[in-house]
């Protein structure tokens, strides 16, 4: 039975699938998709590629954060504190006064940033030795100097004395 | 030879089983020219994509089998909306010269009617109308078995009296 089934259907489909299409099957080819093909692969293929270049860029991007964008921030640097502190007695300590933090290096001024007092600050910069000094228009700040060492960040303090 | 020259030949040699597959799975003339005419689109768009080492006529049937039950699916989900069911196919009267099996076949589900057309009317194995229609030999037994449990029931209803 299951037999006689398949050989109907062989026998039934087989002229089925030699059906002349009504139509030449060149229709196919002569729709615009295919007068523009070239001209599709090209466009598709320059979005492809401004799309990689896009991702690699931004890939770049998140792993080197710094400002230049091709060399990355140095993993070292210098870590601590201004304090500003004294006064008339009993004295006291200002916490969270805006003080200007410069460090030079050989008399020139790597960096200055306003930094509010008592607060630990994190400033990146190349190896080499420098004077990390604060400024205050109502306190006396120390100069101190550190030596910053490739691969790590030395710690600070400037204690500032309030006049 | 061009691309447009191989292709031409190709669909020379096998437009006519292919256009019979459509047939043969949506059932209808206007829905086998439909599927028909947007298997060829997509055929010839990665016809350079062809590699030499691959058959073309495996690679079309695929296209074309693929492209048909979209297309029957998406007049199925038209038709229960708006006509009457009854309607859907007629393979009935495509194959004239056996409308029993016809309106049998008309009974089986899209994904079926695949598998019979490219088992018995193009002579695939079943392993390979799995990779054709990309889905595992298994499944392509199990369609055949249900397929042909249906068509004997339907027949045997059909020859008593």
């Amino acid at each position: 039975m299951k037999r006689d089934l398949e050989e109907r259907l062989k026998t039934s489909l087989e002229p089925l699938m030699q059906t002349t299409p009504p139509w030449r099957h060149i229709d196919a080819r002569s729709t615009r998709r295919y007068r523009w093909q070239p001209v599709i692969a090209v466009v598709s293929a320059i979005a492809v590629a401004a799309t990689v270049a896009a991702i690699v860029f931004a890939g770049r991007l998140v792993r080197e954060p710094s400002g230049s964008g091709t060399s990355r921030p140095p993993a070292s640097g210098v870590i601590g504190k201004v304090v500003l502190s004294g006064g008339p007695p009993p004295g006291t300590q200002l916490q969270g006064q805006r003080v200007v933090l410069t460090i030079s290096a050989a008399g020139h001024t790597v960096v200055s940033k306003e930094v509010a007092s008592s607060r630990i600050v994190k400033v990146p910069i190349s190896p080499g030795t420098y004077q990390i000094s604060a400024l205050d228009g109502s306190a006396n700040c120390s100069a101190s100097s550190v030596q910053v060492k490739a691969g790590a960040f030395t710690s600070f303090e400037v204690i500032c004395s309030i006049r | 030879m061009d691309l447009e020259t191989t292709f031409e030949l190709a669909i020379t040699e096998y437009g006519p089983a292919l256009y019979g597959l459509a047939l043969a799975i949506t059932g209808g003339v206007a829905d086998a020219e439909d599927a028909y005419q947007a298997a060829l689109e997509q055929a010839w768009q990665r016809w350079g994509s062809l590699r030499k080492s691959t058959s073309a006529r495996p690679w079309l049937a695929k296209i074309c089998a693929r492209t048909a039950i979209r297309s029957r699916r998406r007049r199925l989900h038209w038709i229960t909306r708006h006509v009457d069911v009854e309607h859907a196919s007629n393979l009935g009267s495509l194959i004239h010269w056996d409308p029993d099996l016809g309106r049998a076949l008309d009974q089986l589900t899209t994904r079926q009617r695949a598998v019979i057309s490219l088992h018995y009317g193009q002579g695939y194995s079943l392993d390979e109308v799995g990779g054709l229609l990309g889905i595992s030999g298994g499944t392509v037994r199990s369609h055949l078995n249900r397929a042909l449990d249906h068509l004997r029931k339907e027949l045997m209803d059909e020859t008593r009296p």
